[in-house]
Protein backbone atom coordinates (compact mmCIF):
# COMPACT_ATOMS: atom_id res chain seq x y z
CA UNK A 1 0.00 0.00 0.00
CA UNK A 2 1.15 3.54 -0.73
CA UNK A 3 0.36 6.47 1.54
CA UNK A 4 0.77 10.11 0.51
CA UNK A 5 -0.07 12.98 2.81
CA UNK A 6 -0.51 16.74 2.56
CA UNK A 7 -1.21 19.00 5.52
CA UNK A 8 -3.08 22.32 5.18
CA UNK A 9 -3.54 24.12 8.48
CA UNK A 10 -5.92 21.92 10.53
CA UNK A 11 -6.85 19.49 7.80
CA UNK A 12 -4.73 16.79 6.20
CA UNK A 13 -5.36 14.76 3.10
CA UNK A 14 -4.14 11.19 3.06
CA UNK A 15 -4.21 9.22 -0.18
CA UNK A 16 -4.37 5.45 0.29
CA UNK A 17 -3.74 3.15 -2.64
CA UNK A 18 -3.51 -0.63 -2.97
CA UNK A 19 -4.26 -2.94 -0.08
CA UNK A 20 -4.96 -2.05 3.56
CA UNK A 21 -4.09 -5.32 5.27
CA UNK A 22 -2.62 -6.28 8.65
CA UNK A 23 0.87 -5.03 7.75
CA UNK A 24 -0.22 -1.70 6.29
CA UNK A 25 -2.90 -0.80 8.82
CA UNK A 26 -0.17 0.01 11.36
CA UNK A 27 1.48 2.39 8.88
CA UNK A 28 -1.86 4.14 8.36
CA UNK A 29 -2.31 4.58 12.11
CA UNK A 30 1.23 5.89 12.75
CA UNK A 31 1.04 8.28 9.76
CA UNK A 32 -2.22 9.67 11.06
CA UNK A 33 -0.91 10.03 14.60
CA UNK A 34 1.95 12.08 13.17
CA UNK A 35 -0.46 14.35 11.25
CA UNK A 36 -2.53 14.92 14.39
CA UNK A 37 0.65 15.68 16.35
CA UNK A 38 1.42 18.32 13.69
CA UNK A 39 -1.93 19.99 14.37
CA UNK A 40 -4.38 18.26 12.03
CA UNK A 41 -7.84 17.67 13.45
CA UNK A 42 -9.71 16.71 10.28
CA UNK A 43 -8.21 13.99 8.15
CA UNK A 44 -9.57 13.41 4.66
CA UNK A 45 -8.78 9.90 3.42
CA UNK A 46 -8.93 9.55 -0.36
CA UNK A 47 -9.85 5.91 -1.03
CA UNK A 48 -10.12 6.20 -4.82
CA UNK A 49 -7.22 3.81 -5.40
CA UNK A 50 -7.74 1.56 -2.36
CA UNK A 51 -8.71 -1.92 -3.61
CA UNK A 52 -8.72 -4.05 -0.44
CA UNK A 53 -9.32 -3.72 3.28
CA UNK A 54 -9.13 -6.56 5.82
CA UNK A 55 -10.71 -6.62 9.27
CA UNK A 56 -7.41 -5.33 10.68
CA UNK A 57 -7.49 -2.47 8.19
CA UNK A 58 -11.08 -1.75 9.14
CA UNK A 59 -10.00 -1.60 12.79
CA UNK A 60 -7.35 0.96 11.80
CA UNK A 61 -10.03 3.20 10.22
CA UNK A 62 -12.02 3.06 13.47
CA UNK A 63 -8.92 3.75 15.58
CA UNK A 64 -7.97 6.75 13.41
CA UNK A 65 -11.55 8.06 13.52
CA UNK A 66 -11.47 7.88 17.32
CA UNK A 67 -8.13 9.78 17.35
CA UNK A 68 -9.55 12.51 15.11
CA UNK A 69 -12.67 12.82 17.26
CA UNK A 70 -10.52 13.09 20.39
CA UNK A 71 -8.60 15.92 18.65
CA UNK A 72 -11.89 17.74 18.02
CA UNK A 73 -12.17 16.79 14.35
CA UNK A 74 -13.19 13.83 12.22
CA UNK A 75 -12.00 11.29 9.67
CA UNK A 76 -13.70 11.96 6.32
CA UNK A 77 -13.79 9.38 3.55
CA UNK A 78 -13.67 10.17 -0.16
CA UNK A 79 -14.75 7.65 -2.81
CA UNK A 80 -15.68 4.71 -0.62
CA UNK A 81 -16.47 2.07 -3.27
CA UNK A 82 -16.08 -1.49 -4.50
CA UNK A 83 -14.78 -4.19 -2.17
CA UNK A 84 -13.77 -1.65 0.49
CA UNK A 85 -17.35 -0.30 0.63
CA UNK A 86 -18.68 -3.87 0.77
CA UNK A 87 -16.55 -4.57 3.87
CA UNK A 88 -17.56 -1.24 5.50
CA UNK A 89 -21.25 -1.93 4.80
CA UNK A 90 -21.30 -5.52 6.09
CA UNK A 91 -19.74 -4.47 9.40
CA UNK A 92 -22.01 -1.39 9.57
CA UNK A 93 -19.02 0.93 9.81
CA UNK A 94 -20.11 3.18 6.91
CA UNK A 95 -22.69 5.19 8.96
CA UNK A 96 -19.94 6.11 11.45
CA UNK A 97 -18.19 8.24 8.80
CA UNK A 98 -19.00 11.27 6.67
CA UNK A 99 -18.45 10.13 3.10
CA UNK A 100 -17.95 12.25 -0.02
CA UNK A 101 -17.73 11.72 -3.78
CA UNK A 102 -14.82 14.12 -4.26
CA UNK A 103 -11.93 15.71 -2.37
CA UNK A 104 -13.37 19.17 -3.07
CA UNK A 105 -16.68 18.26 -1.41
CA UNK A 106 -14.87 16.91 1.63
CA UNK A 107 -12.66 20.02 1.90
CA UNK A 108 -15.64 22.39 1.52
CA UNK A 109 -17.48 20.58 4.32
CA UNK A 110 -14.83 21.58 6.85
CA UNK A 111 -13.95 25.06 5.56
CA UNK B 1 -7.53 -30.14 -2.39
CA UNK B 2 -3.94 -28.92 -2.60
CA UNK B 3 -2.25 -28.57 0.79
CA UNK B 4 0.76 -26.54 1.90
CA UNK B 5 2.33 -26.09 5.34
CA UNK B 6 3.87 -23.08 7.03
CA UNK B 7 4.75 -21.84 10.52
CA UNK B 8 1.92 -20.00 12.26
CA UNK B 9 3.78 -16.67 12.29
CA UNK B 10 2.22 -13.32 11.44
CA UNK B 11 5.10 -12.46 9.09
CA UNK B 12 4.22 -15.50 6.94
CA UNK B 13 0.89 -13.95 5.91
CA UNK B 14 2.11 -12.62 2.51
CA UNK B 15 3.47 -16.11 1.69
CA UNK B 16 0.15 -17.71 2.69
CA UNK B 17 -1.93 -15.29 0.58
CA UNK B 18 0.35 -15.72 -2.43
CA UNK B 19 0.34 -19.53 -2.12
CA UNK B 20 -3.46 -19.73 -1.97
CA UNK B 21 -3.79 -17.53 -5.05
CA UNK B 22 -1.16 -19.57 -6.88
CA UNK B 23 -2.94 -22.87 -6.14
CA UNK B 24 -6.24 -21.45 -7.40
CA UNK B 25 -4.84 -19.59 -10.42
CA UNK B 26 -5.78 -22.33 -12.97
CA UNK B 27 -9.45 -21.82 -12.02
CA UNK B 28 -9.32 -18.15 -13.17
CA UNK B 29 -11.73 -17.07 -10.42
CA UNK B 30 -13.07 -13.50 -10.45
CA UNK B 31 -11.04 -10.91 -8.53
CA UNK B 32 -14.11 -9.98 -6.45
CA UNK B 33 -14.24 -13.55 -5.08
CA UNK B 34 -10.45 -13.67 -4.55
CA UNK B 35 -10.60 -10.45 -2.48
CA UNK B 36 -13.15 -12.09 -0.15
CA UNK B 37 -10.89 -15.14 0.02
CA UNK B 38 -7.84 -12.96 0.84
CA UNK B 39 -9.78 -11.33 3.67
CA UNK B 40 -10.97 -14.60 5.21
CA UNK B 41 -7.57 -16.32 4.83
CA UNK B 42 -5.89 -13.30 6.47
CA UNK B 43 -8.39 -13.37 9.32
CA UNK B 44 -8.15 -17.11 10.01
CA UNK B 45 -4.36 -17.31 9.62
CA UNK B 46 -3.73 -14.32 11.92
CA UNK B 47 -6.10 -15.83 14.50
CA UNK B 48 -4.05 -19.03 14.47
CA UNK B 49 -0.78 -17.06 14.59
CA UNK B 50 -2.12 -15.12 17.59
CA UNK B 51 -3.88 -17.82 19.61
CA UNK B 52 -2.82 -21.35 18.69
CA UNK B 53 0.74 -21.65 19.98
CA UNK B 54 2.92 -20.08 22.70
CA UNK B 55 4.63 -16.92 21.38
CA UNK B 56 8.10 -18.44 21.75
CA UNK B 57 7.12 -21.79 20.20
CA UNK B 58 5.27 -21.19 16.92
CA UNK B 59 3.85 -24.40 15.49
CA UNK B 60 2.71 -25.55 12.08
CA UNK B 61 -0.46 -24.80 10.18
CA UNK B 62 -1.68 -26.69 7.12
CA UNK B 63 -3.79 -24.88 4.54
CA UNK B 64 -5.71 -26.80 1.89
CA UNK B 65 -7.74 -25.21 -0.88
CA UNK B 66 -9.47 -26.09 -4.11
CA UNK B 67 -11.98 -24.57 -6.50
CA UNK B 68 -15.49 -26.00 -6.11
CA UNK B 69 -17.45 -27.41 -9.09
CA UNK B 70 -19.87 -24.48 -8.86
CA UNK B 71 -17.21 -21.77 -9.20
CA UNK B 72 -16.47 -21.08 -5.54
CA UNK B 73 -13.55 -22.03 -3.31
CA UNK B 74 -13.20 -24.63 -0.56
CA UNK B 75 -10.59 -24.04 2.18
CA UNK B 76 -9.46 -25.95 5.27
CA UNK B 77 -7.05 -24.77 8.00
CA UNK B 78 -5.51 -27.35 10.37
CA UNK B 79 -3.32 -26.64 13.41
CA UNK B 80 -2.32 -28.50 16.57
CA UNK B 81 -2.49 -25.63 19.03
CA UNK B 82 -4.88 -24.43 21.72
CA UNK B 83 -8.56 -25.22 21.00
CA UNK B 84 -10.05 -22.14 19.32
CA UNK B 85 -13.40 -21.97 17.60
CA UNK B 86 -13.67 -18.60 15.83
CA UNK B 87 -17.29 -19.27 14.90
CA UNK B 88 -18.26 -19.45 18.59
CA UNK B 89 -17.03 -15.92 19.38
CA UNK B 90 -19.87 -13.79 20.82
CA UNK B 91 -21.28 -11.23 18.36
CA UNK B 92 -20.23 -7.62 18.83
CA UNK B 93 -22.74 -4.78 18.89
CA UNK B 94 -22.58 -3.15 15.44
CA UNK B 95 -25.24 -0.54 16.14
CA UNK B 96 -23.43 1.75 18.57
CA UNK B 97 -21.86 5.18 17.99
CA UNK B 98 -18.16 5.52 17.17
CA UNK B 99 -17.14 6.23 20.76
CA UNK B 100 -18.52 2.87 21.94
CA UNK B 101 -17.59 0.90 18.86
CA UNK B 102 -15.00 -1.85 19.45
CA UNK B 103 -11.90 -1.82 17.22
CA UNK B 104 -11.77 -5.62 16.96
CA UNK B 105 -14.33 -8.36 16.52
CA UNK B 106 -15.30 -7.58 12.95
CA UNK B 107 -13.43 -10.50 11.40
CA UNK B 108 -16.09 -12.93 12.61
CA UNK B 109 -18.84 -10.74 11.13
CA UNK B 110 -17.06 -10.88 7.75
CA UNK B 111 -16.36 -14.62 8.10
CA UNK B 112 -20.06 -15.31 8.62
CA UNK B 113 -21.00 -13.03 5.73
CA UNK B 114 -18.48 -14.24 3.12
CA UNK B 115 -18.40 -18.00 3.87
CA UNK B 116 -20.78 -20.93 3.77
CA UNK B 117 -20.49 -24.53 5.02
CA UNK B 118 -18.34 -23.14 7.86
CA UNK B 119 -17.36 -25.88 10.27
CA UNK B 120 -14.97 -26.14 13.24
CA UNK B 121 -13.95 -29.46 14.74
CA UNK B 122 -11.50 -30.36 17.49
CA UNK B 123 -10.18 -33.91 17.68
CA UNK B 124 -6.85 -35.56 18.49
CA UNK B 125 -5.40 -32.20 19.58
CA UNK B 126 -6.18 -30.80 16.15
CA UNK B 127 -8.19 -27.69 15.24
CA UNK B 128 -9.81 -27.97 11.84
CA UNK B 129 -11.70 -25.04 10.34
CA UNK B 130 -13.27 -25.54 6.93
CA UNK B 131 -15.41 -23.22 4.84
CA UNK B 132 -16.39 -22.31 1.33
CA UNK B 133 -16.50 -18.98 -0.42
CA UNK B 134 -19.57 -19.43 -2.64
CA UNK B 135 -19.64 -18.22 -6.25
CA UNK B 136 -21.17 -14.79 -6.81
Amino acid sequence: MNIETTLHDKSATITLSGRMDAAHSTTFETTTQSLIAQGATHIIADLTQLTYVSSQGLGAFLAVAKLCTAAGGALLLVNLKGFVKQVFDITRVTPLFRTFDSLDQARQSIS
Amino acid sequence: MTTFHTAALRENLPHVLASVRQILSPAALPESLLLKLDLIVEEVFLNIARHAYPTDQPGPVAIACAPTPTGGVSVEFTDHGTPFDPIAAPPIDLDVPLAQRRIGGMGIVLLKSFTSETRYTRDNNTNRLSFQIPPE
